[in-house]
């Protein structure tokens, strides 16, 4: 196999501000966020958490996930070198997004949200016209 | 006398976490470790090992089953291979090219190749292991050889 190897990442825990209403460890997925003209994309790596076991809210300009995960073990622990929790993650959208037209898709554990910009916040082009 | 806490090696299978290929997998003593955490109340039982996958290991009477995160994965991209006391977890990890002229705000999720491979005490029956994948979860199913099972002799009157 050619390519480089793959690099290790820690699962970070939520850093949360006040108390949890549920117990066990929240984690923070590994997320890319980019733009282009027209949207803003997220992906997440959220592996565990079904079609069915996640919920997105967008709130006064904040887009938040939260994903549920099985933590039923299939037998006794013999070693663990990953913890098991919910996943969690907030953000605050810069530019408008035309929120009826959010498109959210789960595969393989992997999120991934389509957020529109709205008409008035894509960029413009202004042409020059010569007199 | 005093107690000292050991720092470094307190956790399940710190004996070898490194990744290195041949290191066995001692159940008993792992288990071993898992009860004295216990007892002294430290319960953050994860061990951080440098090597992907990170995986989970659990055993039952009958059973072996080892899980580990890969996701955005197919089945098509990982290899696993067993031996009567070992298992290896190869693949690679795509991450797609979005396209051009992007501007990205934040790229955390990683790609890659990877393989591993993990020894253990116990003889598995290798030809019937089975493995999923769902979720962007792995998870494999290695019975335990017969002779490693534990037997249940029952007690007759003479």
């Amino acid at each position: 196999m050619e390519g480089k190897d793959i690099q290790v990442q820690e699962k970070k825990e939520v850093d949360t501000q006040g108390e949890l209403t549920q117990e066990g460890p929240f984690f923070v997925p590994n997320i890319d966020i980019f733009e282009d003209d027209n949207n803003i994309a997220l992906i997440a790596d959220m592996p565990g958490v079904s079609k069915d076991n996640i919920d997105i809210r967008l709130e006064d300009g904040r887009l938040r996930i939260q994903g549920k995960v099985s933590k039923e073990a299939p037998g006794k622990y013999v070693l663990s070198e990953y913890s098991i929790g919910d996943y969690f993650s907030n953000f605050a959208l810069s530019t408008a997004i035309d929120q009826s037209g959010i498109q959210a898709s789960m595969k393989n554990g992997v999120l991934r949200v389509i957020l529109p910009k709205s008409d008035k916040s894509k960029p413009k082009k202004i042409t020059i016209t010569s007199n | 006398m005093a107690i000292i806490r050991l720092k470094q090696p307190a956790y399940p299978g710190a004996g070898f976490v490194g990744g290195h290929f041949g290191k066995n997998v001692n159940i008993f003593e792992n288990e071993m470790n898992r009860l004295f955490q216990k007892f002294f109340g430290n319960d953050s039982t994860t061990a951080h090992s440098n090597v992907f996958p990170p995986v989970n290991i659990y055993q039952d009477e009958t059973n072996i089953y080892l899980t580990a995160e890969l996701p955005g994965m197919e089945t098509s991209e990982v290899t696993i291979d067993i031996e009567q006391d070992s298992i290896q977890i190869q693949g690679e990890r795509n991450i797609e090219n979005e396209g051009e002229n992007l501007c990205y705000h934040r790229r955390e999720r990683e790609g890659g190749t990877f393989s591993r491979k993990l020894t253990f005490k116990n003889k598995i029956d290798s030809n019937n292991v089975s493995a999923g994948l769902k979720d962007g979860i792995l998870k494999v199913t290695m019975p335990k050889a017969r002779e490693t099972q534990p037997k249940k002799i029952i007690v007759k009157p003479e």
